[in-house]
């Protein structure tokens, strides 16, 4: 698992005509700093996700010349923040010119802010992050990142933190690059702190997130579930997060042996993630085939046929028809149970020798081997099956009908049960923007009341009237 | 030498001087004194802190706790196994780099894994594995536990009887009993 499952946040967006040359990347992220400065007035986080999302457009086009341009409208040349952060970026000399030239219609447009916003700084750090990160400059980037994360600590606006949370996982990333996340986790768990007093959640997810990827990396699921069952829970603020938590609760789930549970989680993982989370998908798909077979469950083959997963699911693939064929040497402590109910419903009685011979126990006494391990299934209730110990035979119940049963209710239940759970969470995703409407429909409604009431002392004047 | 440090070497001699005398009260008389005065260093974990003396320090105490989970065994005493187990297991994961490994070690997880087979508590046996690496794995110690949870499992409750034979460390003893008796009453129950 140290496979990169980085899941880009990027939701699928309408594609805006992506810019071709640099004055327009300029323009655009200038674009994104005037969306942050309007959010940082007006109080309007999602303003801030936008711009966000802007920038992970823009991600693969930034360059040193670019950047240090955009930190010269952005912060204030000469200022402390300007200064630390354009020492991570390489010194552009035959830029220059060029730049000042980028420079000249942009003074005209639109004066820079005369005070630095904290928001617009912290966006600057994420995106010198961004390009150190993209340029494979792990050190600087990991240097650079500590840097914000020390700088957030003393900002505590609820604008930033949408920005905050970004930084936080470039801050984790570019440590796993490196290969030290375990440095951090203290500093992660105080942040996570620090994110529940300010009452962060959108952090407080990242974070929670963040630290159950550092566990997990070090197989420390103990510790792990322990902080994911303490740790506060509400509902998810970001689809993708929300994702990540599933994808590490199906795993600490599937090392407990609690195979049902973390099927569900991983299922709901891969599900929900979004189309372009490829590396993300693979990952909950093989986990997920595994705990299916551990469960004698066998996965459609549709899920091996998926676009683009085809080759990282071969092994699986494979596994899964090993499985089905029953061919016991390759999986034999996966599965035995299945190759036990596959005996059982193949044949109505045998010898425990055979059961021995087709499960392949190796043993000194395989016999007695296959006859505890039939027990044990019969009490599991894994087959429905008889011993006959002096005969030395394993008798198979005749399966009834099954339609006399409960089993169809069930199963038609959990499907019931599966649909009105999509439809609640389809329903509890929806949203909707601020309603401008519905002011004036208030203020049309009280003007009404108010003509009703004019009417009805009118009348009740002129009640007094007849009197 | 640090003085605080050779007052808890010798009363660790005297330990372990009764410890061989199979003289348990005197033994658990002073460990308690010994948990006493581990608390005062500040190299230690929670802290880690990088005093001079750490390296000594920690392997002593190490060695304490070793001790302190064998004589748990011996007294049979399971919770206050598990107790000093959990204060031991740090220093074999947070401590791991900057100690020599100690020859206890595997002997103390795979008594570990065999205690939580013993209480049937599968799924922390399965979080405890999964911190081990292969090399660990290999360990007679560690894959004795390893293959009775297989068998356990399987239901070759023939297997798990005939293991008490094979014991790797004359500890797992104690824990076989309990796990005899855990498996009689399983089927008895059918």
């Amino acid at each position: 698992m140290t496979q990169d499952v980085e899941m880009k946040d990027e939701e699928a967006l309408p594609q805006a005509p992506l810019p071709s040359d640099s004055a327009s990347i300029l323009q655009h992220l200038k674009e994104g700093a005037s969306f942050i400065e309007a959010a940082s007035y007006t109080k309007e986080v999602r303003r801030i996700a936008r711009a966000v999302r802007l920038t992970i457009q823009l991600r693969r086009k930034l360059t040193a010349p670019l950047l240090s341009a955009f930190l010269d409208y952005a912060l204030l040349p000469g200022s402390e923040a300007h200064a630390r952060l354009s020492a991570y970026l390489p010194k552009v000399t035959i830029g220059m010119a060029w730049k000042l030239i980028m420079m000249m219609p942009t003074s005209a447009v639109q004066a820079p802010a005369k005070h630095i916003l904290p928001e617009l700084e912290i966006y600057c750090y994420l995106l010198v992050i961004l390009f150190l990160i993209d340029q494979k400059r792990y050190d600087e980037a990991k240097a650079c990142s500590s840097a914000s994360i020390a700088r957030l600590k003393n900002f505590n606006r609820r604008t930033v933190d949408v920005l905050a949370s970004r930084l936080y996982f470039y801050y984790s990333y570019s440590y796993e690059l490196t290969g030290n996340l375990a440095e951090i986790r203290g500093n992660l768990l105080a942040l996570h702190r620090i994110a529940t007093l300010r009452h962060d959640e959108l952090g407080q997810e990242t974070l929670l997130n963040l630290l159950l990827r550092n566990y997990l990396h070090y197989n420390l699921y103990d510790q792990a579930e322990k902080l994911r069952s303490k740790a506060p829970r509400f509902e998810a603020h970001s689809n993708q997060q929300f994702c990540r938590y599933l994808f590490y609760l199906g795993k600490i789930r599937t090392i407990q042996l609690e195979y049902t549970d973390a099927k569900e989680s991983l299922l709901q993982a891969a599900r929900k993630a979004p189309f372009a989370a490829q590396g993300f998908r693979i990952q909950c798909n093989k986990w997920a085939v595994l705990v299916r077979l551990l469960l004698g469950e066998i996965p459609e083959r549709i899920i091996f046929m998926q676009r683009g997963m085809e080759k990282a699911l071969r092994p699986y693939f494979e596994l899964t028809n090993a499985v089905r064929i029953g061919d016991l040497a390759l999986f034999r402590n996966v599965a035995e149970k299945t190759g036990l109910r596959n005996i059982s419903i193949s044949y109505s009685r045998i010898s425990l020798a055979d059961v021995a011979e087709k499960l392949r126990l190796i043993s000194t006494n395989p016999i007695a081997d296959a006859e505890s391990i039939v027990a044990k299934a019969i009490r599991d209730g894994a087959i429905e099956a008889s011993l006959d110990h002096a005969n030395g035979w394993m008798v198979s119940k005749e399966t009834g009908d099954i339609y006399s049963t409960n089993e169809p209710q069930a199963a038609f239940n959990s499907r019931i049960a599966f649909c009105l759970n999509m439809h609640n969470e389809a329903v509890r995703a929806l949203r909707f923007p601020p309603n401008p409407h519905k002011e004036k429909e208030s203020a049309e409604r009280r003007e009404r009341q108010q003509q009703e009431q004019e009417l009805a002392n009118h009348i009740t004047e002129d009640d007094d009237d007849d009197f | 030498m640090d003085p605080k440090l050779t007052e808890v070497a010798q009363l660790f001699e005297r330990f372990k001087a009764a410890f061989v005398r199979n003289d348990f009260d005197t033994c658990s008389n002073f460990l308690s004194q010994l948990k006493v005065k581990l608390t005062e260093f500040r190299s230690l974990p929670p802290l880690f802190e990088d005093t001079p003396n750490a390296i000594r320090e920690l392997t002593l105490a190490r060695d304490i706790y070793e001790h302190a989970v064998v004589l748990s065994v011996k007294i049979e005493d399971q919770d206050a196994f598990e107790r000093d187990f959990f204060q031991l297991k740090s220093y074999y994961t947070d401590a791991r780099d900057r100690l020599p490994p100690s020859p206890q070690e595997y002997p103390i997880l795979g008594l570990n894994l065999l205690r939580l087979l013993v209480q049937n508590r599968i799924a922390e046996f399965h979080t405890e594995l999964e911190l081990l690496s292969s090399a660990a794995l290999e360990n007679p110690c560690i894959k004795h536990a390893v293959e009775l949870e297989q068998s356990f499992m399987e239901g070759a409750y023939n297997r798990v009887l005939s293991a008490r034979q094979t014991v790797p460390h004359e500890t797992y003893v104690y824990f076989m009993d309990l796990l005899a008796k855990t498996v009689r009453i399983i089927l008895s129950g059918k």
